[in-house]
């Protein structure tokens, strides 16, 4: 149960995605169109495991999920689209698969939106 | 192969240096061999030195940094908005310090509603905003804000000086010349936009055909829709043969039709029509006749206010198309450009062929070559020696902050009749005195800070209280939504004009009137031009 303020909540949600946007969804972007299985590994790999690198801290999109999760309300519609997210860091990615990576992730931006936009909408409840 | 724009990034993670990683088209700057500067006092003490390396700054939104490395937003901000929204405070600062230094702000956020922060960032002339980057967009975002910043002060006879808004401008002109839709050119009185249209838009609309202009101010309503579209012989009192329209004269070229709020609603109609089907019919006809025109319209108010009170319709406003309309500045809002504008107009009428006749005898008596140039000199310039070769007109500093001062209701063409009759009248003095048999020797010749004072209009007050103005009545009417200089500068204008129709264009009584000595009445003459008004049209509407 949070007891944070509405306000904290929104600003959780607004550094998820700006992680999102920024170290998750930009690196797979600007992959060039000939880029390789390997490479498209990599950056999704790397995308997710050292998502928020501030000074020396690494932090894994795994992590900055649990750390959000932890404060924000019942989410759930939010939830499904993050897990459906960090599966991709068990599986072998190639080329071909890039479109729905960045598909996934670009679902939990979404829902992202969505969730703060109910949250300022009716609170939290 | 053109050389790679210096690029410098200010970001507070690696993720937009990775980004440049994959345009090898922009050369990345590395202040102190890193790849970017972490925050804003980096990035504010880097610049002062390297300012001149950088062509550009990547600027990222959001930083998450140390509160003590944070420029501050606003006062009501917190530190999470402050980070936030940090890259803002350091675009205000690089704006400040650095005005013609392009910034391209990025985000790879797509909901980042940035106009909550700083509603002027997308306003302001070579700031460009890139929500959720893609290389492409990114590339021709940059490539943009290069060119802009590399535009010349001058091209095609148009000054577009230092100005941060006219460099908008013109970049928005370049791109609404082409293709086939109308371009909508608003502006006070004398700001240069027939001269835009001409030396811009129809030089660069790549069309073959003639530049056809019409002063809709001009033309007696009855006659503009003749004038327009044309007439056959008999369609009207007056119409002794067929009479080819601005349209079919403009055919494959550009149409200018300036004052569109002297048209009537059936003549907007008409306008409408021609501008959606490209066909237009003369007077009198039964055939339609195709016409492929590009229609440049200009007004010295919005549109928008013309809708608003009934002088122009809507459907004709909306086909205008608001997206390609463009607003030129007044003189008054681009006060850095002042000193340049009036020293290439200076120049540009000492070239003129009236002038030579005086200005021939001048450079002859003072040994000067028959084309050495005349430059005005004013402020800092004026307190240097002369410079040899060349002839200079002194400005005295009084004169030039009288100039700073003014509020320039004519616009440009006020300042280019002020800068020729400086030219002529200083030239003038200088002949006068060699045909008195005198000699001259200096090659900085002063210019009279009272004359410049009477051309301006800002004439010494009258001491003995009464002037014949006093007891006058005049119907005056005020725009609703003006601000105080245009209403000023409209009383001004609706004085004239009925002291005009009163005196039946005798200006000898107005100065009398207004000046309360009949002999000044070049004074009134040149206020009524400054203002933007012709004696001629006064004397036709009278």
């Amino acid at each position: 149960m949070t007891t944070l303020h509405i306000v904290d909540i929104l600003a959780i949600l607004d550094d998820l995605q700006h992680d999102l946007g920024k170290h998750l969804l930009l690196p797979l972007i600007v992959l060039p169109p000939d880029a390789s299985d390997a490479q498209v590994q990599a950056a999704v790999t790397r995308a997710l495991q050292a998502t928020r690198i501030r000074q020396d801290q690494t932090q894994s999109a795994a992590h900055i999920w649990q750390q959000a999760q932890a404060a924000l309300p019942e989410l759930p519609a939010l939830h499904r689209a993050v897990l459906q997210a960090l599966a991709w860091r068990d599986k072998v990615i190639v080329r071909e698969d890039l479109a729905q990576v960045v598909s996934d992730f670009r679902e939990v931006a979404a829902a992202i939106r969505q969730a703060r936009a109910k949250l300022e909408r009716d609170g939290v409840r | 192969m053109a050389k790679a724009p210096r690029v410098v990034i200010i970001d507070d993670g690696q993720a937009y240096a990775e980004l440049l990683a994959h345009m090898p088209e922009f050369e990345l700057l590395r202040p102190h061999g890193a790849l970017r500067l972490p925050d804003g006092p980096a990035a504010l003490q880097w610049l002062a030195v390297h300012r001149s390396d950088t062509e550009l700054v990547l600027l990222d939104v959001q930083f998450d940094i140390d509160a003590d490395r944070l420029l501050p937003l606003d006062q009501s901000a917190d530190t999470r908005r402050t980070r936030r929204f940090q890259g803002v405070a350091i675009l205000r600062e690089i704006r400040r310090r650095w005005p013609d230094l392009p910034v391209v702000l990025l985000t790879a956020q797509e909901d980042l509603a940035l106009t909550d922060a700083a509603h002027d960032v997308s306003a302001t002339p070579l700031t460009y905003y890139l929500g959720a980057a893609d290389l492409d967009t990114l590339r021709i975002r940059i490539a943009a804000a290069l060119a802009e910043a590399a535009q010349p002060l001058e091209d095609g006879g148009i000054l577009w000086g230092h100005d941060l808004a006219m460099r908008a401008l013109r970049r928005r002109l370049a791109v609404v010349a082409q293709g086939g839709l109308p371009v909508v050119i608003e502006g006070e009185t004398g700001t240069g936009k027939s001269h835009l249209a001409r030396q811009f838009v129809h030089a660069n609309s790549g069309r073959k055909g003639p530049f056809v202009a019409v002063d809709l101010a001009t033309v007696p309503a009855e006659l503009i829709a003749a004038h327009l579209f044309g007439a056959l012989r008999g369609s009207y009192t007056g119409a002794v043969a067929d009479r080819k329209g601005a349209f079919q004269a403009a055919d494959g070229g550009t149409l200018f039709l300036d004052e569109l709020q002297n048209t009537t609603a059936d003549v907007q109609k008409l306008l409408l029509r021609a501008l959606q089907e490209g066909r237009v019919t003369p007077l009198g006809a039964v055939r339609d006749e195709v016409v492929d025109v590009k229609v440049v319209v200009a007004s010295n108010l919005p549109l928008q206010e013309l809708v608003a009170t009934g002088r122009l319709r809507a459907d004709l406003y909306m086909r205008l198309s608001p997206a390609t309309r463009v607003v030129v500045p007044a003189l008054r809002h681009r006060p850095q450009d002042l000193g340049f504008l009036l020293r290439r107009l200076t120049q540009q009428c000492a070239l003129k062929p009236a002038v030579a006749q005086l200005r021939m005898p001048v450079l002859r008596a003072l040994g000067l070559a028959g084309n050495a140039p005349i430059q005005l000199v004013f402020g800092a310039d004026a307190r240097r020696p002369a410079q040899p070769g060349v002839l200079e007109l002194a400005l005295p500093e009084s004169a030039w902050r009288a100039l700073q001062s003014h509020p320039w209701p004519g616009n440009l063409r006020e300042l280019a009749m002020l800068a020729e009759n400086l030219v002529t009248f200083t030239l003038f003095s200088a002949v006068e005195a060699l045909r008195a048999g005198m000699e001259l020797h200096q090659t900085r010749m002063q210019v009279d800070g009272g004359f410049v004072n009477e051309l301006l209009g800002k004439t010494a007050p009258d001491e003995s209280g009464e002037t014949p103005l006093d007891g006058q009545v005049f119907r005056v009417s005020v725009q609703a939504g003006a601000t105080l200089n245009q209403v000023a500068v409209d009383l001004e204008r609706q004085v004239l004009r009925t002291l005009f129709a009163r005196h039946s264009g005798d200006f000898a009584a107005m100065a009398q009137v207004l000046l309360g000595d009949p002999a000044r009445q070049r004074a009134v003459r040149l206020r009524l031009n400054q203002l933007g008004l012709s004696a001629r049209a006064l004397r036709r509407d009278a």
